[in-house]
């Protein structure tokens, strides 16, 4: 037990401040942004989702503050973030329409059935996938139960209708957990995207900040972007904002 | 011939890896090149030379190519990359030193020797051999005012064929960009010598007030030499072409852009620098109460309108509803010419000859340096009906709509930050949550079917009465064996016990035991002669004791032997 505070007390002194009380850190921040001190109120959100509290409301606060401070395309970024962990938020979703309309450039998407299919999957965040695959699996494992005592219809409708919904539930799960490709967003004014590796290639188009874009690979600082309309092309890591492997 | 010098050859560590740094020449004029080739010989990794020192010299890679040596039984491996060098705009004439060339192996830097490189003077074209390409950058208008747009054209003049051209245009900062429209390409005739030009143009818009730089634009190109020999009939078939690296820069510019005057700016100014044109027309002249008819707005001209917005159209008659604006800009001989369109659903609130107000936008005019406006007419529509009850419109209880106001939307923003403290939950699963409904998921099947198998054993344990019995048999042996007391009615009880234990354990009226049935009962169920021997003496004296009278002193040796009995028969020695 006492190895065990003693452990405690070290891990609250690594994580700093906004491990000793978020909640004074988080009310910091939220003086800084109503002071009109954006930047300080960006980075105090960063901190608090840098300590270990990755909320979707954080995300979504530290969007704002960026789009105040005239970062557009952090504040994209973070409000896809927010989104990500907020799907069905309203505000969320207002916002990032309204950040969108200040990006330079129009990118045309091409959905495909399937896409649609996936975006509608999207309205479930990763955590909400998991935890309604194990409640509806517990269910249908209930259902079993009952019915191999009592074979009353109900049970029966009841657990073959909850074998779709858990697996619509798993697949989705897996769909966030595996499939999902990372996107980026594009932090600098103007980034030029080359046909290859390197600025000895080709420049096929540039983009402006803002600009969302799916990170199909990535080879040593430089990776590939996908646009919705199928555009794509290398540029500098630096230039993107994604979600590195392992982060 | 070309003069290939081998300038130093310095090995680092004679045992690892060799760099070398060659040149085909040592001279340069400004608008030549050198080709370079580093070479690393003794590294099997996948490095990246660095050539240092070259500050005042534009360096372009070319491609890398290796070579694998098996010399006695040793592996000798040599990457070579190829670059162009050259001087960079407004570098002097002089001797300037290139390198070392690094390069990064396991860890160790190893480097060539330098390279001295003479910048010279760029020779003036003699009479009658006027050089071969050139590169120009223009602009229609250095003085142009915030805002207005000016045509920046890349042009590429080249009298010999060339190959593998890249173009370094300027960033153009302090620019808002439009372009560049198709390449184009003909024929001019210069001075008596006739050009093939490739032409890019660029609209750009300036931001701010003030000197705008714009940098050199720059060529890079392999010329196609010509061999000397023109009426030699195998030029071209079979003469293999010999090319040269040119890098050609243009001349950078200088824009003085121009503020707008104070003087006579309208308070409706919208921004728009240039020349433009104003159109509206309604689709549906009539239309009912409630329905709606569409209102377009189209405004053109050579400002930059991507970020233009329509001004505000206030009306109490109309609700309206405006629909995503569509912009083109397209080049013209002249200028780029840009069009707004935008597209207004009117949908009117009462009946009657209604008026749409007329828009009002208020532009600089270039041509003549003077603030104008642009206005529509008054366009009226007919509404008839009433406002249906299910309207879409129709906001408060019926009889109260035409005294109430709709709300206007005077300004759109965020939506505020969150401020509740529960944003300080995590939104993700941790890695122990994931875990748990990870083996909670792929565990449950496997449960189940543990499940199912135990239900499945005990339902056929249930239906076996047999099986039933002889589980259970030893459990009820000492269940009556505890209520066994040694004083009173001993034999018959212990006789009993004994028997019911029997016919549990071999799903047998055990009741009906006897001893003297004993043998033919139990020898079928494989008990040994001994043990049948040992129940059947057991049962008799039993008898003897229940019916003779044996007393009590002797029972509690009855009672081991009892129990002696079925632990024989309970470890399987009976069956021995």
């Amino acid at each position: 037990m006492k190895t065990f505070l003693v452990l405690l007390a070290l891990f609250s002194c690594v994580l700093g401040r906004a491990a000793e009380n978020p909640l004074e850190l988080f009310r910091d921040a939220n003086q800084n942004f109503d002071k009109g001190e954006y930047d300080a109120a960006s980075a105090k959100y960063g901190s608090l989702i840098q300590a270990g509290i990755p909320s979707g409301d954080l995300y979504f606060n530290r969007a704002n503050a960026d789009f105040k401070a005239g970062k557009l395309g952090p504040s994209l970024f973070n409000y896809r973030r927010a989104l990500e962990l907020l799907p069905r938020d309203a505000d969320v979703k207002f916002n990032l329409a309204y950040a969108r309309e200040k990006v330079t450039d129009r990118v045309e998407s091409k959905e495909s059935f399937l896409q649609r299919l996936v975006n509608l999957s999207q309205s479930i965040n990763e955590k909400e996938a998991y935890y309604l695959t194990a409640i509806s699996l517990l269910l249908f494992l209930l259902c079993c139960i009952v019915s191999t005592y009592r074979k009353l219809e109900w049970t029966l409708f009841l657990r073959n209708s909850l074998v779709g919904v858990v697996s619509l539930f798993a697949m989705i799960a897996l769909h966030h957990s595996l499939l999902e490709s990372p996107y980026g967003v594009v932090k600098a004014a103007e980034v030029k995207i080359y046909s290859g590796l390197g600025k000895d290639n080709v420049v096929l188009f540039s983009l402006h900040e803002g600009v969302e874009c799916i990170v199909a690979e990535s080879e040593g600082d430089w990776i590939r972007i996908q646009l919705a309309d199928g555009k794509q092309g290398w540029t500098k890591a630096e230039n993107i904002l994604y979600v590195r492997a392992g982060e | 011939m070309p003069l290939i010098l081998i300038f130093l050859i310095r090995i680092a560590n004679a045992a690892d890896v060799a760099v070398t740094l060659t040149a085909d020449k040592t001279s340069v004029t400004p608008g030549d090149s050198i080709q370079l080739q580093v070479s690393a010989q003794g590294t099997r990794e996948n490095v990246t030379p660095e050539i240092l020192n070259a500050e005042n010299f534009d360096v372009q890679a070319t491609g890398t190519s290796s070579q694998m040596q098996f010399i006695n039984g040793v592996v000798n491996q040599q990457i070579m990359f190829g670059f162009v060098l050259s001087p960079k705009s407004g570098t002097k004439v002089g001797k300037y030193r290139i390198g070392p060339a690094r390069v990064t192996a396991d860890g160790k830097p190893y480097e060539s020797a330098q390279l001295e490189v003479t910048v010279e003077k760029e020779a003036s074209p003699q009479a009658g051999q006027p050089r071969s390409s050139y590169v120009v950058g223009e602009v229609d208008n250095k003085t142009p005012f915030v805002r207005q747009q000016i045509n920046y054209t890349f042009k590429f003049f080249n009298r010999s064929q060339v190959a593998n051209a890249r173009l370094g245009l300027p960033d153009f900062k302090g620019f808002f960009k439009e372009g560049p429209d198709e390449q184009k390409e003909s024929e001019q005739i210069i001075n008596g010598v006739r050009w093939h030009m490739t032409a890019l143009r660029y609209a750009l818009f300036p931001i701010s007030p003030g000197p705008i730089p714009i940098e050199p634009a720059r060529l890079a190109a392999d010329e196609v030499l010509q061999d000397g020999r023109p009426d030699s009939i195998f030029q071209g078939f079979f003469a293999p072409s010999r090319t040269k690296r040119v890098n050609l820069n243009s001349e950078p510019l200088q824009i003085m852009v121009n503020p707008l005057p104070p003087n006579g700016r309208p308070a409706n100014f919208s921004g728009l620098v240039g020349e433009f044109t104003l159109t509206e027309s309604l689709g549906k002249q009539a239309v009912a109460v409630g329905d709606s008819s569409t209102l377009t707005v189209k405004i053109e001209g050579n400002g930059n309108l991507r970020d233009f917005a329509l001004p505000e159209l206030k009306s109490q008659d109309f609700k309206l509803y405006d629909d995503q604006p569509a912009f083109d800009i397209t080049p013209s001989s002249k200028a780029w010419i840009g069009k707004k369109t935008f597209k207004r659903a009117l949908v009117p609130t009462k009946a009657g000859e209604l008026e749409i107000p007329p828009l009002d936008v208020s532009y600089f005019d270039t041509k003549t340096s003077t603030y104008k406006t642009l206005g529509t007419e008054k366009l009226r529509i007919s509404a008839a009906g009433q406002l249906a009850e299910d309207s879409v419109h129709h906001v408060g209880p019926s009889g109260e709509t035409n005294s109430k106001k709709s709300i206007e939307v005077v300004g759109i923003d965020l939506m505020p930050i969150k401020r509740s403290p529960s944003a300080l939950r995590s939104d993700i699963l941790s890695p122990y949550e994931r875990w748990i409904l990870l083996i909670f998921i792929f565990s449950s099947v496997p449960c189940y079917a543990v499940f199912l198998a135990v239900k499945r054993r005990r339902g056929l344990l249930m239906s076996d009465t047999g099986l039933l019995r002889k589980r259970k048999a030893l459990r009820d042996f000492n269940s009556g064996l505890k209520t066994l007391t040694v004083e009173g009615a001993f034999f018959p009880e212990a006789s009993l016990l004994l028997r019911e234990y029997l016919g549990n354990k071999f799903n047998l009226d055990g009741k009906a035991i006897t001893p003297i049935d004993a043998q033919r009962k139990l020898s079928p169920r494989g008990l040994s002669k001994n043990s049948i021997t040992q129940i059947e003496t057991f049962l008799r004296e039993c008898e003897a004791g229940q019916f003779g009278g044996l007393g009590d002193k002797n029972n509690s040796s009855y009672r081991d032997r009892l129990i002696t009995i079925v632990q024989e028969i309970e470890k399987g020695r009976a069956g021995q």
